[in-house]
Order: C-alpha cells, then structure tokens, then sequence
C-alpha cells in the first residue's frame, strides 16, 4: 500500500512530503534555507540515509524518476509530458551543413520529406523561434527540430544525403 | 569599539561552536560572561541588544502560522499540554512552595519552560532526523510553545492597570496591521532595498512604541509578526535576527556573575527531569514510546527564550537562568550525538 502524505508544515524548517511503501519511506524536505534533504528510509533499519541537494539538483533528481526525460544525448533528448505517458517527443540541434544553405526551410522541403519539423534557427546574430518557409539557412547556422524519433532519424539522414 | 568587539567575538565563538558541532548560543554567553569579568560595561551595544529580542519575537511572529495551526491543532494541544504540564506547573509550584511570590516565580517558570527553537529545529536539520514522525511532533511543540509565549507575555505586560488600554491599542494596531498586509505586499516584493528597510523598521517601531507607552515590547513585536504573517518577509528578517541576536547574547552574559548557587542546581534538574517525563508522555500518546528519547533529546535545549525573561522582566535571575541555558543547550546537543 502507497500512502502520499500531501505537504506537512514544518513551521521554521521547511515543508515535508513523504511517500510509504513496502520498502519503507522516502521523504523530501524543502528547507527554508532553499536546501533539499532527501530521506531513504529503508524498513528495519532504523537510521535513515539523507543528501542534501541544492534547488538545480533535486530537479535534475526530479526529472529522472519522473521520467520526463527519457534519453538525454549531447545535443538532444527525448521526452514524455506528464500525463501523457505514451507520446514521446523527440528533439534535437543540427548544425547547418555548407550543401543546403542557402536555401529557404520551404524550398529544401524539410517536413514533407522527413516529417520533423524546424522549431529555431540559432544565427550567429539572433535566435528564430518558430520560424516561417522563407527562412533562409546559412551554413554554420544551427537549428533544432522537433519530432518523433523516426522523423528526428529520417531528419538526421536528410542532412547527411 | 564595543560593537566591533563583540560581533568579532560572536563571529568566533560561532567558528568554533560549530567545528565543535554544538550550537554556538552557550558560546555566546560565555564570551559575555568572559567580557563583563574583564570590567566591560557595554551599555554601547545594549541598544542592540535590544534590537536583538524585537526582532528574534518578531519573527518568531512571523513564524507562527494560522492556517498550520488550524490543520494540525489536535496534534499540537495533544503534545503541547503535556509539555506545559510538565514543565510550566512544576516549577511554579516548586518555587511557590519555597518563598518566592508569585511573579518571581511566574517568571522563573516561564523561562525554563520554553525549549529553544532556534537550537532544537536546526539540530534536527543538521542531525538528519527530519524523515521520522517523532520530528513532526517537535516542531508543533515549538510551536504550541511559541504560542504559549505570546499569552505569557500579555500577561506580564497586563501587570498594570492603566498598560490595559495601551495593550488594547496595540492589539488594535495588530488587527490594523494585519487587514492591510495584501495591500503592502507589492511594496515587499520589490528588488531594491525598500522591502529590508520596512522590514527593519516594524521591529524597531515596536522599541519606539514600548519606551513611548512602557509595555512590552517583546510582546508588541510578536504580535505585529503574527500581524504580518502572510507576507513572506522571514527570509529578509534573518540576517539582522541573526547579528543582534549574537550581540543580545554577549550582553546578556555580561549581565551574568558567576558563582555557585543551589537555586541554578535545583532548576537545572527540574529543567532536565521535566523534558524527560514530558517526552515520555508525548511519545507515548503521539508517536509511540521508543521515541520517548528523541523527543526528550531535540527538546532539551534551551536559549533564546530562557534569556529574554529575565534580560526583559528580572535581571536578578539572570545568572540563575544563565546556567540553565548553559547545562541544557550544551548537554542537548551533546547526547543528541549519542
């Protein structure tokens, strides 16, 4: 049996959640002092294991055991939103070979052939987020495209044929 | 000079208090004690010193949360009154019996009631210790404790006859103060330095008002800090809380004289015995009675209002006190080790 407690006030300390399991308890305490204690307290054992984490790495602790980010690479990643557990969403940065630039997203055709679609353009003087057909690449230019993981892969061979 | 002094000291006394692991309150005192022997009289930083409680009630105020309260008041009067039981009729009725009048030991039973907050919740912190229920159960006491404080200090402050009125004035003011909050909470959110200089001159009206009309004002600052509640000001409160609180606690020592006393020895055991017995019962009734230990351990400690009674109503007792808040804060956070 699961039992989530929802918030305990810990007036002067912080706010406490913790989850019940078989296993035993796992808490997190947001202190006041902006510190997150992470408790693991396994049954039968009576002295608990805690790390103390700073506000970036609870949520990169957040992110993994919530499973939002599913895969992370150097210059992409693949996520789930909560609640929509089964749509997995791929995106990833290409640099702008020399071979298409000079062309618009529209003329090059990127969606109609591979399915992904371009959300940015990073220049070297401005970003465009969601850019129109006109856009026109530059080589040295990066864009990040969006997509599921076929259309990312149809998307990565496009660039490279 | 004095001050510069006195915050170096502090500043010390905490590096080594916290190498050593202890709380660095008794340390505090002890550099007072150490400075009023060597003939400083510091009535430089007595000011601050008294800077130093209004903002500590203030934001021990601030910290007493209506809607918690509400959710978890069962709980609390549970433990609370236990606690109160045992550690605030014991000694009243002990000193009574032994000649005190009555304020004296009031007083005397008031301070040594009071577990320290300010040690108690951070040794729980630092000690890991959050993750168990017994800690839940601490905390409501420091609260109900907090609580409890309020009352007392009315009631000392209700002495006098004509201070009534001043007091329902204040009350006044409060209830003013707090219908308005919303509105000013704009003013307190902004980045630039205005929030710390409202914040820094709540407390320091109280200090005005208290010299203006002669009542508390330990009480006039809790109340506003209750008043004030929903703004969320404590994070900008804690490093003046901090500072003067250090130079409250120098000063304070140097109001101490050190010497043998039987009536320290006596309140000293009845400080240590009732934790101890309260714990029982409040583990007992509360959690289960395996924690009667912890509790008694992160409850033992006492400091912050042990000192204010007597700096604020008695400074006769203040080295009888003195040596109480020396005992249990250091035997506090030693058996908490254990």
């Amino acid at each position: 049996m699961e039992i989530l407690n929802m918030a305990i006030d810990l007036s002067g300390v912080g706010t406490k959640y913790e989850i019940d399991t078989p296993d035993g308890k796992v808490a997190v305490v947001f202190l006041d002092t902006g510190k997150i204690q992470l408790y693991i307290l396994e049954k039968s054992c009576g002295k608990p294991c805690c790390v103390t984490l700073t506000a970036e790495e609870a949520r990169r602790v957040a992110s993994v055991l919530s499973g939002s980010i599913l895969e992370r690479e150097e210059e992409g990643m693949e996520l789930s939103l909560p609640g929509l557990a089964e749509l997995r969403i791929a995106v990833h940065t290409y640099t702008v070979p020399k071979r298409l630039s000079g062309k618009s997203i529209g003329e090059l055709g990127i969606r109609s052939k591979t399915g992904a679609t371009v959300i940015a353009v990073l220049k070297k003087e401005k970003t465009i987020i969601s850019p129109s057909p006109e856009t026109v690449l530059e080589p040295g230019d990066k864009v990040v495209v969006i997509g599921e993981k076929h259309q990312i892969e149809n998307f990565e061979k496009f660039l490279r044929d | 000079m004095e001050l510069a002094v006195i915050v170096f000291a502090a500043a010390i006394a905490a590096i080594i208090s916290r190498m050593l692991r202890i709380t660095p309150i008794p340390a505090y005192i002890l550099v007072g004690m150490a400075l009023g022997k060597a003939g400083w009289h510091l009535s430089e930083v007595e000011f601050l010193g008294k800077l130093g409680i209004v903002f500590l009630l203030f934001y021990v105020g601030l910290k007493i949360p209506p809607s918690t309260i509400k959710k978890t008041w069962q709980r609390t009067l549970k433990s609370g009154t236990i606690d109160f039981l045992f550690n605030f009729l014991p000694p009243l009725v002990l000193l009574y019996l032994i000649g005190f009048d009555l304020r004296d030991a009031f007083i005397l039973a008031s301070a040594i009631y009071i577990s320290s907050s300010a040690i108690n919740l951070k040794m729980l912190v630092d000690d890991r210790k959050l993750v168990f229920t017994f800690a839940e159960v601490v905390v409501l006491l420091m609260v109900f404790e907090d609580i409890v404080l309020v009352a007392l200090l009315f009631l000392f402050s209700a002495s006098e006859p004509l201070t009534l009125l001043y007091l329902a004035l204040i009350a006044l003011t409060a209830l003013a103060l707090y219908a308005i909050s919303p509105q000013i909470e704009k003013l307190m959110s902004r980045e630039d330095e205005v929030p710390y200089l409202l914040t820094f001159s709540i407390p320091s009206i109280s200090l005005f008002l208290a010299e203006k009309f002669r009542i508390s004002e330990a009480l006039m600052a809790i109340l506003f800090g209750v008043a004030l509640n929903r703004l969320r000001i404590d994070k900008m409160l804690v490093p003046f809380k901090e500072v003067f609180l250090a130079v409250f606690f120098v000063f304070f020592g140097t109001m101490v004289d050190l010497h043998f006393s039987y009536l320290s020895l006596l309140l000293i055991a009845v400080a240590v015995i009732g934790k101890l017995a309260g714990a029982y019962f409040i583990a007992r009734f509360t959690t289960s009675k395996s924690d009667a230990v912890e509790v008694f351990k992160y409850t033992l400690a006492r400091g912050e209002f042990t000192v204010i009674f007597p700096a604020l109503f008695a400074p006769e007792f203040a080295t009888t006190l003195a040596a109480v808040v020396l005992f249990t804060s250091i035997a506090g956070s030693l058996i908490a080790k254990l």
